[in-house]
């Protein structure tokens, strides 16, 4: 016979039962019967984070990096309200979550008790599905529909709110953990027509100037293996989204790097000119195409996706397959390797030809504009943020997992960190959430305790969650930390530079700001303050040594504050439009 | 922009109406009738709502709306395919009892019937499709004008559309 369990045991032993490593939470009042379950075992750890904000993007840096969803527990009232940032930063962005709030007792619902939110309410634009649970003995059925529901089709959060009384430990219920999920409404799609990618495919082999467009969904379903040889096969250049760099690797021959509002000169061009456009996993962003009528005038659009709410969304797909990526590419994969088979030597040789042309004009871009990925720092001026992340790549050899914070940093990294594996990167490329970097680095690291872990990050992003530095004090996280200090709100103020007339309006403080070093110390960690161009590699190479490796070092490198990003979209123009450095940024105010 | 009408098939739970709602407003879609009910499989409710759209937002609509675990199916309805009806009531005051008689006779002969006539409040309820309603009213209200300049139709309900499919 089952064993009979209180409501927070069955909530424990139901998570237990999905695989849950960690569960990221604050406990309060409503929450404290399923604390109490959690004191009774040692399955699952607790993370004991400083904000229930912090939690969330702990368990989205777990997610992520681990394609696992992450799991957060809060109280009601404020604990909940505090894990909205969180939970809309991974339903922008797709990463599975499920987040547990408590709530005030049942027959308390409505009645504006003692730190009562109706939670399924404040969070129902940002959630993916939530539950309130009526009854302890529906526990385990939520618990297995929450985590069906948050890990397949598009992934996203998922809430579950908990009233106190329904984990009384004095009701108990059997515990009947279901194996099968029963939601006849939720049928996410995986297949898609294969009519769309015969039409795709010839679509692909009339091209003479095609590209492949990357995003989030690409890294989500896991098709970078099958996509770099597609890709590779024909010799198709292939462009990311903030989202997707890494699904193929950013430092092979066809990779374009980044596209979009700050994408390579290469990139943007391509776009632009191509013919064709292949989609995968990516929403037309209005980072990515700026004004929608004039993006990419001579393209067949091909999109992939697998919600077709997102399909046809922005631009009008001429091809649309409603699919997952990964599926997609084999189909493609498997036609293009039938055709290569038979190919005639002549149509070889004309494909080659073209691919050639197409190639040759790519490289006169990158060539003219491209980004200069071997920077000299020049000796006694202060350090170009490009040059720090550069620094970065070779001190961590190209194979840390980096978080990131939003602003300058998060471009600078996102362009001068070559991403060669698929969730190797993970920034809140949807939301652009200040304070989501060195939480979610907590998170990877959780997920990948042997790997490298860095957050790039800025002083304004930092302040607003470095209360968790003494959670990684608790848990022995040893990330590192690189903040390109430029003292000031660095994507503000270009913004300002650019657009308002140089007038910095509430983006500087330079005279208030702590001194970085003696704070992380104070938290019982490693600081190091790098001034000076000629510093930088023998500041980054200490903090990457070998004694330190089991530490949290902030490394606060002072960059240039009057650095931009570029290449920068011109407002309201096409892919193909772009500033190109600060000269031109001023002059076309 | 055209009048669009969707048929929403979802799970009867609570919440459930809430969510389909809450997405017209979030992204920005309008309502502009709406009306709920449990279906003949009590554990499945119907929503029609009609609101106003041209066709590339009406797929976007769908594709939306279909995205909500709890939407069981969606479909957008209209012309041919479909029929519909929608109920209103009306009430008539202030008017002299002669008077009342006339836009009661009026009214049946546009089939609508009398559900409340005393010496000073007359109800007249009328079923149609949308426009059918609308030009049933504006039939009343010409009426009463002519009757009185400063008669008026007391209040005015409207149930939003039921449509059901044809084939």
């Amino acid at each position: 016979m089952a064993e009979e369990l209180s409501g927070g045991d069955l909530l424990i032993r139901s998570l237990q039962e999905e695989g849950v490593e960690y569960i990221f939470g604050y406990p309060g009042g409503a929450a404290l019967h399923i604390y109490d379950a959690i004191f009774r075992q040692q399955k699952i750890e607790h993370i004991l984070v400083r904000h229930e904000q912090a939690a969330t993007h702990m368990a989205d840096g777990y997610a992520r990096s681990t394609g696992r969803a992450g799991v957060v527990l809060v109280t009601s009232g404020p604990g909940a309200t505090n894990a909205i940032t969180g939970i809309a930063t991974a339903y922008m962005d797709s990463a599975p979550m499920v987040v547990i709030s408590g709530q005030v007792p049942s027959d308390l619902i409505g009645t504006d008790a003692f730190q009562e939110t109706d939670m399924v309410g404040v969070s129902r634009p940002v959630v993916k599905h939530s539950f309130m649970v009526k009854s302890a003995k529906e526990i385990p059925s939520i618990v297995r529909k929450a985590f069906h529901i948050a890990s397949t089709g598009r992934p996203g959060p998922v809430v579950i709110d908990i009233p106190k009384d329904t984990t009384d430990p004095n009701v108990k219920y059997q515990f009947d953990f279901p194996e099968e999920v029963k939601l006849r409404s939720y049928r996410p799609i995986f297949e898609g027509e294969d009519s769309a990618v015969d039409r795709a495919f010839k679509a692909l082999i009339r091209s003479t100037r095609p590209v492949l467009y990357v995003g989030g969904g690409a890294i989500s379903s896991g098709c970078s293996e099958l996509l770099t040889e597609f890709a590779s096969a024909l010799n198709i250049p292939v462009a990311a989204t903030l989202m997707g760099l890494g699904a193929f690797p950013c430092s092979h021959r066809q990779s374009l790097g980044m596209l979009g509002m700050h994408g390579t000169y290469e990139a943007n061009m391509a776009m632009h000119e191509a013919d064709l456009i292949i989609s995968l996993g990516a929403r037309f962003d209005d980072r990515v195409t700026n004004d929608p009528k004039k993006f990419c005038p001579d393209a067949t659009i091909v999109h992939v996706d697998i919600d077709e709410a997102s399909v046809s969304k922005i631009i009008e797909a001429d091809i649309a397959v409603m699919a997952d990526s990964s599926w997609f590419i084999e189909k493609i994969e498997t036609k293009c390797q039938g055709y290569l088979s038979q190919e005639q030597p002549g149509d070889r040789e004309k494909r080659e030809e073209s691919s050639e042309l197409w190639w040759s004009k790519i490289e006169a871009w990158r060539e003219q504009h491209g980004l200069d990925h071997n920077k000299k720092p020049e000796i006694g001026k202060p350090i170009s943020p490009q040059l720090a992340i550069q620094a970065l790549y070779r001190a961590t050899e190209g194979k840390a997992f980096v978080t990131s914070d939003v602003g300058q940093h998060q471009m600078f990294a996102a362009q001068y960190y070559k991403f060669d594996e698929p969730r190797q990167w993970i920034n809140s490329g949807g939301l652009g959430t200040m304070g989501f970097g060195l939480p979610a680095a907590m998170g990877v690291q959780m997920g990948h305790p042997e790997r490298t872990v860095v957050c790039v990050t800025g002083e304004g992003s930092f302040m607003m969650n470095m209360q968790e530095l003494s959670t990684c004090l608790q848990y022995g996280l040893p990330i590192k930390i690189i903040n390109l200090n430029n003292q000031a709100l660095g994507m503000v103020k270009q913004w300002q530079d650019m657009q308002y007339g140089g007038r910095h309006s509430q983006s500087t403080y330079s005279d208030s700001l702590p001194d970085f070093k003696t704070l992380v110390e104070a938290f019982g960690h490693i600081g190091i303050k790098i001034e000076g161009a000629e510093n930088l590699e023998s500041g980054l190479k200490e903090a990457f040594s070998e004694p330190l490796r089991n530490k949290l070092v902030f490394v606060d490198i002072w960059v240039d504050p009057d650095e931009h990003v570029y290449p920068m979209a011109v407002k309201g123009g096409a892919m193909n439009e772009m500033v190109l450095g600060k000269a031109q940024g001023e002059a076309s105010q | 922009m055209t009048r669009q009408l969707i048929s929403i098939l979802l799970e009867n739970e609570p919440g459930a109406l809430s969510r389909v709602v809450g997405l017209f407003a979030q992204r920005n879609y309008n309502i502009e009738t709406l009306s709920v009910a449990p279906t003949e499989d009590p554990t499945l409710s119907r929503i029609t709502l009609t609101t106003v759209a041209d066709g590339v937002q009406l797929k976007q609509i769908v594709r939306q709306v279909n995205k909500l675990i709890e939407v069981y199916s969606v479909k957008a309805l209209g012309g041919a395919n479909c029929l519909e009806r929608e109920l209103v009531i009306i009430s008539i005051s202030g008017a002299s009892s002669k008077q009342l008689v006339s836009v009661i006779d009026f009214a049946q002969s546009l089939n609508a019937s009398s559900l409340v006539k005393s010496e000073e409040l007359g109800i007249l309820q009328f079923v149609g499709s949308g426009e059918e309603v609308d030009h049933y009213i504006n039939c009343i209200n010409a009426k009463l004008v002519e009757l009185s300049p400063d008669l008026r139709i007391a209040e005015l309900v409207r149930s939003g559309v039921a449509a059901i499919e044809l084939n």
